[in-house]
């Protein structure tokens, strides 16, 4: 049996209720976060990507609208006050690549201190489903801009490709 | 068994006969050259996870025996990302951090196709989520303003 096949009847057998299943592709998440070995990384890809190719049934998602008919421009351009970002947030989040929509206009917006930060934290951030990654990760992308910052602090295996 | 007092030729030559044959069977084989479902996952995972160059080329090597020299040759050429260099290794930082910067979707995916064809896939897969970003960006923006 291959990866792709044991994938199957792992998903297969969580889906009917098997505790022992679903035990099993927990503890292969777990270990492919960690990177704890290859073969948990290949399990745990393999058993994605059979979820994705076959759906279940009751959780068959509907196609995502696109961005434009979630934002408008208005809201774009207020963005950089914390209430209107996190209203933005949560609209954008519903459509198509809304995630990285936020980053992207928020990492062009002014710089993301410790203060502005924290205005977004004040105003609920913490309350509104990932804004706070999106926040994080907008920072990120404004700091690799920067030459004087290194790559290591973007993300360590980036870094490590680059050589650095 | 080759006796140990054959002359020296003989045995290089059973040597070469015995994998001449591996190879012909290899060849032989019905997944040979073939892309399967589950070599591709091998591989993406060991492109995003792998670090070790002794097991990238490891890896590299079954798949080019396996008839698949285009994935070996990609597993190469992250195993050599380290060794690359100074100036390249420069010259390639300064284009991811103006790719993360830039705002020209089909320019940033570009980048990020090179880099993926360069063994980066960390840069690339960053880059590509940058050009999701921005392209959705465009589209709002392209929209005309609710009334």
């Amino acid at each position: 049996m291959n990866y792709s096949q044991a994938a199957a009847s792992l998903v297969t057998r969580a889906r009917l209720g098997d505790q022992n299943a679903m035990g099993t592709i927990a503890a292969v998440a777990d270990a492919a976060k960690e990177r704890l070995n290859l073969r948990a990384s290949i399990a745990a890809r393999a058993i994605e990507q059979y979820i994705q190719k076959n759906p279940h049934s009751d959780l068959r998602e509907e196609p995502k609208p696109s961005a434009v008919d979630h934002i408008d421009i208005l809201h774009l351009q207020g963005l950089s006050h914390a209430d209107t970002f996190l209203r933005c947030c949560q609209r954008a989040l519903g459509a198509k690549n809304g995630f990285w929509i936020v980053c992207a206009i928020l990492a062009a917006g002014p710089k993301l201190t410790q203060e502005r930060v924290d205005d977004y934290v004040i105003c609920g951030a913490s309350n509104v489903p990932v804004a706070l990654e999106a926040i994080d990760t907008s920072k990120r992308w404004q700091a690799v801009r920067d030459r004087r910052i290194p790559i290591e602090l973007f993300s360590t295996d980036v870094a490590w490709e680059l050589g650095e | 068994m080759i006796p140990i007092a054959a002359p020296m030729a003989i045995r290089i030559g059973v040597i070469a006969l015995a994998a001449g044959a591996i190879h012909a069977t290899a060849k032989r084989h019905p997944l040979y050259g073939k892309l399967t479902e589950e070599r591709k996952i091998v591989l993406e995972v060991a492109l995003d996870t792998l670090k070790d160059p002794s097991k990238l080329n490891e890896l590299a090597g079954a798949y080019e025996r396996n008839g698949l020299p285009d994935q070996g040759a990609l597993l190469r050429k992250r195993a050599k990302l380290r060794t690359l260099p100074k100036a390249l290794k420069d010259a390639r930082s300064e284009a991811f951090r103006k790719g993360m910067g830039s705002t020209n979707a089909e320019g940033i995916r570009k980048l990020a196709q090179a880099f993926h064809n360069e063994g980066a896939t960390g840069a690339a897969a960053a880059l590509e989520e940058r050009a999701k970003g921005v392209t959705g960006v465009h589209a709002v923006i392209q929209q005309p303003a609710a009334a």
